[in-house]
């Protein structure tokens, strides 16, 4: 593939091809499939909450092949610790001096499994890291690649042994995306033809690091008219007054809100953001942010009741 | 993860939004507020029940408990619905009516409250709050119901702009630590919002009470408790013998406002029930007959206006002696000059009456009549006897020599007399006990009269009363009784024997004995002016607001310079101020639509198929593409123009121009 910046036209073909490649590994979810690619596309950190078994690992694979990323994957574990994370400076006697170990953080795309059976401190180190894109150790600072992505999984069932992330670092997940069991037809059609594990590893990556780079360029350019800005608003002040709502917005899950619906709407070829981009991707970007008063967890409905009450401008 | 799928999501309107939890439980605390009162006016199970439908509300609203399951629960409200109308029709007769109809309302609003789901139900609640408060006013008319009446409107008020912009409540975290600071401040936000909403309707409300023409009485009659609760003031039957304990109170009867100077204090005699039957303990009113007595007036009269608190009794405490009866609220006056109305006094109620305190009347009285005031059952030997040894002076003289008995024979007054034996009572007090209160001294004296030949009989009523400002205020202790005598050629005249024992109860108005309540005493100063100012408040209340009827209106148009102002005119400068008032809403600029959305409406009333403000397009398209397949096209290629053109960047004002002729062009197929 040609590294070199292409046409709007010729990016989305690119794209359009990734998307058809991941279909063919997650069978059946074409709109969980599309709403990662987007999210990815957007430049956000992307958490998987399933159940195991579903293909979050798979899907996580397959997107660092496509897109062409360096992958690491990394399994969180109670007893992980930062530096297992980040990496750390080891003296090294003949040469006299510290010598910096990176850790499996120095990747393009980050696979975080299980994310919230690490402790508070690790969570925070990756977390942190997602945020500011680089690595501050022993009083140096070391960038990350570039681009940089986190998948983050977390198994919402078993809550035993587990440290749930706190809403401020949920905060930095552009999106939440949940694969959910697969429909009777896909599923036999994956018993017949096997696993993706091995299909995974014979993808061939559809697009670069510097193609993806110029499509953020593309999507960060998408018009955004003054009534769509009404409309991303008027929905993150209606969650802020939900009433079974903790926590409403913040006005970085706007600015994501818009970003992901920039995305969704170059994926659907559009020079310009209509709110059905924003209703499409507003149930992933805000259900893990908006966490039931009573119950303390993210819930669908929430969102699903915001796309319901507020007028479109 | 919520669902993807482009299902068209069901039309919700803005009044089916969720409760908002805080306008919810804020408008139940308003309704139970407004609904409090009748806790002393229904049944205690009604009561018990109201609370418990409100307090269910409330507790599923704050999710402190599970909701019962729809078909449950609409099956128990109907359950209760029935049994509470059947329980209130078996407890008032009726189910119609200030108790019955107000004690059925409450109920049915708290069914109400309880099936709340959305914030139209809110608004409902809050309305049918507004109308128990309203109801109120049927019971009592004083400054306290006005005062709560007017904190439940705030509450209910409060309650609306809550609802209204539920923001006002903004959903915080768990941010404990500034979490009291906040709900201060929402707090005073939701009452400022209230009493902004309150401070914007009184001008009008001012204008609408001030303005609105008026009748020259009352609207409505004010129903009189449907079960019988005494209260105090005068009876028809007066039996000085069996009181020995006379329980004062500094109750007030009714207060009197005069146009010009007030009478002195001596001159206030307000008469009431006239006791012409004695059966030799008791004194009872004879039947009466309405022929209107004949009064001469010399000297100037009296003209003042009387509220009269409610008493349950028909006799309007008229100063003596009444010349002008106000015909508009239909009273009478009776052959012994009592002022009487057709209807009990059930509320407080304003008589506009004129007196003459210099008068004679009676001097052709009936014979008949003086004979019956002559009558004298037996018993009371050794008063008769005395009396009878007067016959020999002139009735004058007979009437001076029966005061000498009091002013000479060593009587005191004295509110805690013996009880007198139930034969020959008066004989017991007259030349035993010597103690006693105007009705014995009265009772006794007209006993002597009629025993010496003297028509004679006994008048109830109050006398004196207490001045505070311009008005006087006439209280249970004021409550009278003396004697009036037949002479010839002089007719009735007055004569009160209490006044030669206690003549500075009479002169003072007051009774000024230590044991009476110290109403003018100079003890208790503070406390006793501080009490002078409410009562005078109430009084102001009384006048400009209870007793507020057309001829207040003119009268205050007079006052205010306005001149005659006649009904017709009332009308329209009422209807001209109150569009003044309604001006800033009908100026109120509304945001002109953009073309482009103009025209998108356009086309939903083009294909017949309204549109939710939160439908999206694509929803729309579907459902106007399922109801009109064979121009699905031409509506889709319209729909995406339009998004194109709101979304897209900045379009051309021709592009928005072609788009709104092609919204216009389109033409649904038959």
């Amino acid at each position: 593939m040609t590294a070199s910046p292409a046409s709007a036209a010729d990016t989305r073909l690119l794209a359009t091809a990734a998307l058809a490649q991941l279909d063919q590994i997650i069978l059946g979810k074409p709109q969980q499939v599309r709403l990662s690619l987007a999210c990815l596309l957007a430049g956000g950190h992307l958490l998987l909450e399933d159940v195991p078994g579903v293909g979050k690992t798979t899907l996580a694979q397959a997107l660092a092949a496509t897109l062409g990323l360096e992958f690491a994957r990394i399994q969180f574990t109670s007893d992980l610790l930062p530096a297992d994370l980040l990496g750390v400076s080891i003296y090294e006697p003949d040469k006299r001096e510290f010598r910096f170990h990176e850790g499996p953080i120095f990747t393009q795309l980050l696979l975080a499994d299980e994310v919230n059976r690490a402790t508070p401190k690790t969570q925070s180190a990756l977390l942190e890291a997602m945020e500011e894109r680089h690595v501050s150790e022993g009083g140096v600072t070391r960038p990350l690649p570039a681009p940089f992505f986190v998948i983050a999984t977390q198994n919402p069932a078993s809550q035993l042994g587990t440290f749930a992330l706190p809403e401020a670092q949920l905060d930095r997940f552009l999106m939440t995306v949940s694969l959910g069991y697969p429909d009777p037809r896909a599923e036999r059609e994956l018993m017949l033809t096997g696993g993706r594990r091995d299909a995974v590893r014979g993808l061939h990556s559809v697009l670069t690091p510097a193609t993806l780079n110029e499509i953020h360029h593309q999507v960060a350019s998408l018009h955004i008219s003054p009534a769509l800005a009404d409309y991303a608003l008027a929905l993150v002040t209606a969650s802020r007054q939900h009433s079974d709502v903790q926590m409403g917005l913040s006005p970085r899950a706007a600015l994501g809100l818009l970003a992901a619906a920039r995305a969704w709407a170059w994926l659907a070829g559009r020079d310009h953001v209509q709110p059905e981009d924003v209703q499409a991707v507003f149930g992933s970007v805000a259900s893990h942010r908006l966490l039931g008063r009573s119950s303390g967890v993210g819930s669908p409905e929430v969102a699903t009741q915001l796309l319901a009450s507020v007028p479109i401008p | 993860m919520p669902t993807l799928t482009a299902a068209p999501a069901p039309l919700p309107t803005v009044s089916t939004e969720p409760l908002s939890r805080a306008a919810l439980m804020l408008t139940l605390a308003a309704v139970a507020l407004c609904v409090l009162p009748y806790v002393t006016r229904m049944p205690w199970w009604a009561s018990v029940v109201t609370g418990l439908l409100l307090a269910y509300r409330a507790a599923v609203g704050l999710g402190r408990l599970r909701p019962l399951p729809a078909a449950v629960q609409t099956s128990m409200l109907a359950l209760i619905a029935v049994g509470a109308s059947l329980g209130l029709w078996s407890n008032f007769g009726t189910l119609s009516g200030r108790d019955g109809g107000g004690a059925i309302f409450v109920m049915l609003l708290a069914l109400k409250a309880v099936e709340t789901h959305n914030r139209r139900d809110l608004y409902v609640l809050a309305l049918l709050g507004f109308f128990v408060t309203i109801t109120h006013f049927f019971f009592a008319q004083d400054t306290l119901t006005a005062a709560y009446a007017l904190l439940s409107i705030a509450a209910l008020c409060a309650s609306i702009a809550l609802t209204e912009r539920p923001s006002l409540w903004p959903v915080r975290a768990d941010s404990n630590a500034h979490l009291g600071q906040d709900n201060l401040n929402v707090r005073s936000a939701v009452l400022t919002s209230a009493g902004k909403l309150l401070l914007q309707a009184l001008p009008l409300a001012v204008a609408l009470f001030v303005l609105f023409p008026r009748p020259n009485g009352p609207l409505w009659q004010m129903p009189v408790a449907s079960k019988g609760t005494s209260t105090s003031g005068l009876s028809d039957t007066v039996n000085p013998g069996s009181i020995s304990n006379l329980a004062t109170s500094d109750e007030v009867a009714f207060r009197a406002q005069f146009d010009g100077p007030t009478p002195p204090p001596y001159a206030l005699y307000w008469r009431g029930p006239v006791m012409e039957q004695f059966d030799g303990n008791a004194w009872r009113m004879a039947p009466q007959f309405r022929v209107a007595p004949q009064i001469q007036v010399s000297g100037a009269s009296y003209n003042y206006t009387l509220t009269a608190e409610a008493s349950n009794q028909s006799w309007v405490l008229a100063l003596d002696a009444p010349t002008n009866i106000d015909p508009a609220a239909g009273l009478r006056i009776t052959r012994s000059m009592q002022v009487i109305k057709p209807s009990l006094i059930g509320s407080r109620t304003l008589f506009k009456l004129s007196a003459a305190p210099n008068y004679r009347y009676g001097l052709t009285e009936d014979p008949y009549l003086l004979q019956y005031n002559l009558a004298l059952p037996g018993g009371n030997p050794r008063l008769r006897e005395l009396a009878q040894s007067w016959k020999t002076q002139s009735p004058l003289g007979r009437v001076r020599a029966g005061l000498n008995v009091f002013r000479h024979g060593g009587f005191a007054y004295t509110l805690k007399p013996p009880l007198l034996p139930p034969t020959n009572g008066l004989d017991f007090f007259v030349f035993n006990s010597k103690r006693g209160f105007c009705e014995h001294y009265a009772s006794a004296f007209a006993f002597m009269m009629r025993a010496a030949g003297v028509p004679a009989r006994l008048v109830t009523g109050y006398q004196g009363a207490e001045a505070n400002g311009n008005y006087l205020i006439v209280r249970q202790a004021n409550a009278h009784a003396w004697t009036e005598v037949w002479i010839e050629g002089e007719g009735w005249i007055r004569v009160d024997p209490t006044a030669t024992v206690s003549p500075e109860r009479i002169r003072n108005g007051t009774s000024s004995l230590p044991d009476a309540p110290g109403l003018a005493a100079g003890d208790d100063a503070p406390f006793q002016s501080l009490r002078l100012r409410i009562d005078a408040l109430q009084n102001l209340w009384n006048t400009w607001v209870i007793g507020y009827d057309g001829a207040q209106q003119q009268l205050l148009f007079k006052k205010l310079g306005l001149g005659d102002f006649g009904s017709l005119k009332l009308v329209l400068f009422s209807i001209a101020l109150i569009a003044l008032a309604a001006l800033p809403l009908l100026l109120r600029r509304r945001p002109k639509p953009e073309p482009l959305v103009a025209a998108y409406h356009l086309l939903s009333l083009r294909l017949r198929l309204p549109r939710a403000p939160q439908e999206s397009a694509a929803d729309y398209l579907t459902r106007a593409a399922q109801v009109y397949p064979d121009q699905a096209g031409e509506i889709a290629s319209l729909i995406q123009r339009y998004q194109t053109l709101r979304y897209g960047p900045a379009p051309s004002e021709t592009a928005v121009h072609e788009y709104v002729s092609a919204v216009r062009g389109f033409r649904l197929k038959k």
